[in-house]
Order: C-alpha cells, then structure tokens, then sequence
C-alpha cells in the first residue's frame, strides 16, 4: 500500500505538457482518493485487528495454533494459561515444547483434526486443575486450512461438582446397598424365626401328644380297669358304674386331642395313614373332599421330615379351605425318585398372584407358607407355587426321604 | 391259665394285672417294664399268655412278641395298646401274635378278647 503510494506521487511530479498535465492531474486526484481511502481502512483493520487479539486475551482463553506440520504457529496465553511457551518457541515442533496439558497425544489429535477437518475436545489436567482441550482446524484468511487452533477451557469447578455429585452418589448408593443388606439380613432371621418356630411347635406338640398317649390315657385306663373289678357281674346305675362310663369319655376324648395334636401314625412310618386321616378330618371338619392319590413307598426315614410333610399338607388344605372357595381338591404323594418326594395339592379355585404372598397381602397365610418353606429348604427340598386368579393353584413340595445331617436344621 | 403282663407304665402294668388277676382261674405269674425282664420271666415260667404294650418306650413290643414266640412258640401273645388295633393288626398277625387289643375299649370286651385269643399251652 504504501509502495503503491510513492509510485502515484513520483508519477505526479514526472508528468510534463498541458493535455497530458490536465489528464494527468485528474488521474493523479482520483488515485490521491482512493489511497486515502486505503490508508484509512488499514488503520480500521488494524485497530480491529488489535481489539481482536486484545478481546482473545482478555477473553481469557488460552490458545496455540500449530502450522500443518505441526509447529507452533503462534500462542496466546490468555488468563492462567496451561503451558508455558515462549516466543522463541514459535516455529518448533509441538513434540518438543509440549507440556502437560499440551501433550497427552496432542500431536496425533492435531494429525487427526487435519485429516478430517472435524473438531474433537477432550478433558486434560494440569496438576490440580482440569480444562476441556479443543483441537479444530485453523483456517487462514485465504480460507485454506493452514493447521489446527488449539484452546483450553478451564471446566475444574464443573470437574469438582461432577466429583462431589459422584461422590454423593457413590454414598447414595452404598447407603442404598447397606440398606438392601439390611433388610435382606432381616428378611433371612425371619425366616429362620419361622422356620425355629415350625420346629418347636412340632417338638411341642409332640411331647404333649406323648404325654397324653404315654401317661394321661394309661392312668384313665387304669383308674377304669381297676373300677371295673369292683362291679364284676353288678347291676343297675352305681355310681361306680357312672365313673366308668365318665372314664370312657375321657379316654376317647384324650385320645382325639392327642391325634389331632400330634398324629401316632408319625411315631412310626405311617405318613400315608396320617395323610389318610388329614383328609377324613378336613372333609367332616370343613366339607372339602380330597381325592388321594398316595405312594406308600414315599415314606421319609426321618420323623422330622415325616412331621413336616404332614404339617406342609395340612397348611396347603386349610388355605384351599379358606381362599380357594372350592369343595374338592387333589393330594398326590409319590416318590420322586433319587431319594425323594413329591407333596402336591391342587385346587381349582380363586387362585392368586403369587407376588401376594411376597407382599403379604395374601390373607395371613403367607407365614404358614413362609415357615414351611424355610424349614423344607433346611433339609434341602424345595416349595413351589403356581397360581393365577381363578386359575386355580398348585402347590409342588419336594421332601428328601432321608435327611442329610450337614443339611439338616 | 397263667399269665405275664408287659406294661412301661407302672399303673397300666398294675390295672391289667389286678384285672386278669381277678378273673376265674386265671394267675398272673409276673409282670415285666421291658423286653428284657420279660423273656427271663417268659424263660422261668413259660406262660400259656404274654400281654405286651406294642410301645415299651423306645422298645418295640412287636419286637419282643417275635422273640417270645421264637423262645416259646406255644405260647400266645396279646398286644393290648392304646394305639388303634387297626393299624398295626395285620404285621402282628403275620408275626404269629394272637390277637391286638384296644387299651381303651370297655373292660368286659377286653377280657373277652383275651379269653377267645388264647388257648391253654399243652
């Protein structure tokens, strides 16, 4: 521009002649305008060039552009910028200025950017501090990508509230967790309750029904034999006669309560002759009929597990009687083969969602269920549920017919 | 005929014994509280009947009736339980034991039982 200038006013003070003075002095005012008009502009560019770069450096982002060959084209450190470059720097390699923040694979990024003309960000740290780089490519004024632009935005307060929401979620979930076990742990004594409770209820039971057979009916019986040699061949109402019949009474009552409590049939090996008698009973008492379909060679070794199945059985039936709303229902029990059993009840009745039982808000059966459950998974059977609302239900018990003493309770 | 009574509870034992006992020319040799006392006494007497309880504690009666009848196979044995006849009559007949006998039954049928089911040993 300024070359451009000298030529126009040397041109002005060569020209000689009046035509050519007149056209001369013409041109001469017109260039003398439009060189004004330049010179003016230029200053324009360059103040806006300077705000330009004073609005980047006050605007606080660091920058480095780096030439397609991957030297530094030049810098701007801006506010608290993560490297350190001096202007003697300009014009190396960034492989051998790059520092902490500037290396960590810049230079590959950079090679990157230039291949596919696509920005990329990725988060850096510099001691305590994090930025977000961002590599783009770096166009000239001519519109030609000449390298990348390199800028650092400094994200460590995002980066610490990203930590701290981690962290708290970290506790969150721990707590969470510590909760879940919790409960779980309360969940398990729970059923470990119910299963203890299953077993002293069956060992109560048994020692009341032993006492009452063994001892209460013995003496009954004697007081009645011993009054009736009193009133061999006797006649009439005597009141001995009158004890007697008492006696009676009271030996067929004891009798009822000890079965009822405590069926004799599981002193020995009669689980089938008890299930027999489960089912006379629930018929007379609660006018479920129940189709038998019995295996005698099923027959647990262990009395435990005899009481168990029969006390399973028992349970399954009362529910059938209480929300099923059916008059029949079905018992199997058969050998499963590989030393064990099958206990099913099946109804076609109300049935339920099963989850119910879970949530307990199935009636207050659940507990029956629950204990029985826990107390046949001790031995290592299984209970299994299926039912659906007015789908009737179908409850599968799996018993061992011996019990393992390592798996026993 | 003369008769041992097998009995762990010691007022059954007396009752049943005191009953046979008063019957017409019916004796009680002795009365036994388990297995062993019985077959000694069962060896010094040779009963024409033993009466065993079918539960002698942890002892077995259906056990000892078998032993009985293997030590002194003309005699008769009667099971009198409190425990149904009816769910045990069949082992013990195959067992060789001559008749089960409901404990709680009237007195009258009880002696009756006993008297059909034996026969006097020769």
């Amino acid at each position: 521009m300024k070359e451009l200038s000298d030529r126009v006013g040397g041109g002005h003070d060569a020209s000689d002649g009046v035509d050519t003075v007149e056209g001369s002095s013409s041109l001469n005012e017109s260039l003398r305008a439009t060189n004004e008009k330049l010179a003016r502009k230029v200053v324009e560019l360059e103040q806006t060039n300077r705000e330009l770069t004073n609005l980047r450096r006050d605007a606080g982002v660091p920058t480095v552009v780096l030439d397609r060959d991957l030297r530094v084209h030049h810098f701007l450190e801006g506010v608290a910028a993560p490297f350190h470059l001096r202007p003697r720097d300009v014009g190396q390699p960034i492989s051998e200025v790059e520092g902490a923040v500037l290396g960590a694979g810049l230079a590959e990024e950079s090679r990157r950017v230039l291949d596919t003309l696509e920005a990329s960000a990725k988060e850096v740290a510099d001691g305590g501090r994090w930025y977000q780089r961002r590599v783009g490519p770096w166009r000239r004024t001519d519109g030609e990508v000449g390298g990348v632009i390199v800028t650092f935005n400094e994200i460590t307060s995002l980066k610490e509230a990203q930590e701290e929401l981690a962290g708290f979620n970290d506790r969150l979930e721990e707590d969470a967790e510590r909760r879940a076990a919790a409960l779980e742990r309360r969940a398990r004594q729970l059923r470990r309750l119910a299963s203890r409770m299953g077993e002293a209820e069956q060992a109560e039971r048994r020692r009341i029904a032993m006492w009452v057979h063994g001892h209460l009916q013995q003496l009954l019986m004697a007081m009645k034999m011993t009054l009736s040699t009193e009133v061999d061949g006797e006649d009439g109402d005597t009141p001995v006669r009158e004890a007697l019949d008492l006696l009676e009474t009271a030996i067929a009552d004891a009798r009822d309560l000890a079965r009822e409590v405590y069926p004799p049939d599981l002193f020995s090996s009669g689980l089938v002759e008890a299930l027999e008698s489960l089912a006379s009973e629930v018929d007379q008492r609660h006018g479920l009929r129940v189709e038998l379909e019995l295996e005698t060679a099923a027959q647990p070794a262990d009395e435990s597990l005899r009481y168990l199945v029969y006390d399973a059985a028992k349970e399954l039936l009362f529910n059938v009687v209480k929300h099923a709303g059916v008059q029949e229902a079905t018992l199997r029990y058969r050998n499963a083969g590989e030393g064990s059993a099958v206990l099913e009840i099946l109804d076609e009745g109300n049935g339920f969602e099963v989850h119910q039982l879970d949530d307990g808000s199935y009636g207050g059966s659940g507990m029956g269920l629950f204990s029985i459950q826990e107390r046949i998974e001790a031995y290592g059977g299984s209970l299994e549920i299926a039912s659906r609302p007015r789908g009737g239900t179908h409850v599968s018990l799996t018993a061992p017919l011996a019990s393992d003493p390592e798996d026993g309770p | 005929m003369r008769f041992i009574v097998v009995d762990d509870h010691p007022a059954a034992r007396r009752a049943l014994a005191r009953l046979i006992g008063s019957q017409p020319r019916w004796e009680v040799e002795g009365t036994a509280r388990n297995a062993s006392d019985a077959l000694e006494l069962v060896r010094e007497s040779s009963p024409d009947v033993v009466v065993v309880d079918l539960l002698l504690g942890d002892e077995s009666g259906m056990a000892l009736a078998v032993r009985i009848l293997e030590l002194e196979p003309s005699s008769n044995v009667v099971i009198c339980s409190m425990v149904e006849p009816g769910r045990y009559a069949s082992a013990a007949a195959e067992a060789g034991v001559s008749a089960c006998i409901d404990k709680a039954a009237p007195t009258a049928r009880l002696i009756e039982t006993l008297r059909n089911a034996c026969r006097p040993a020769s």
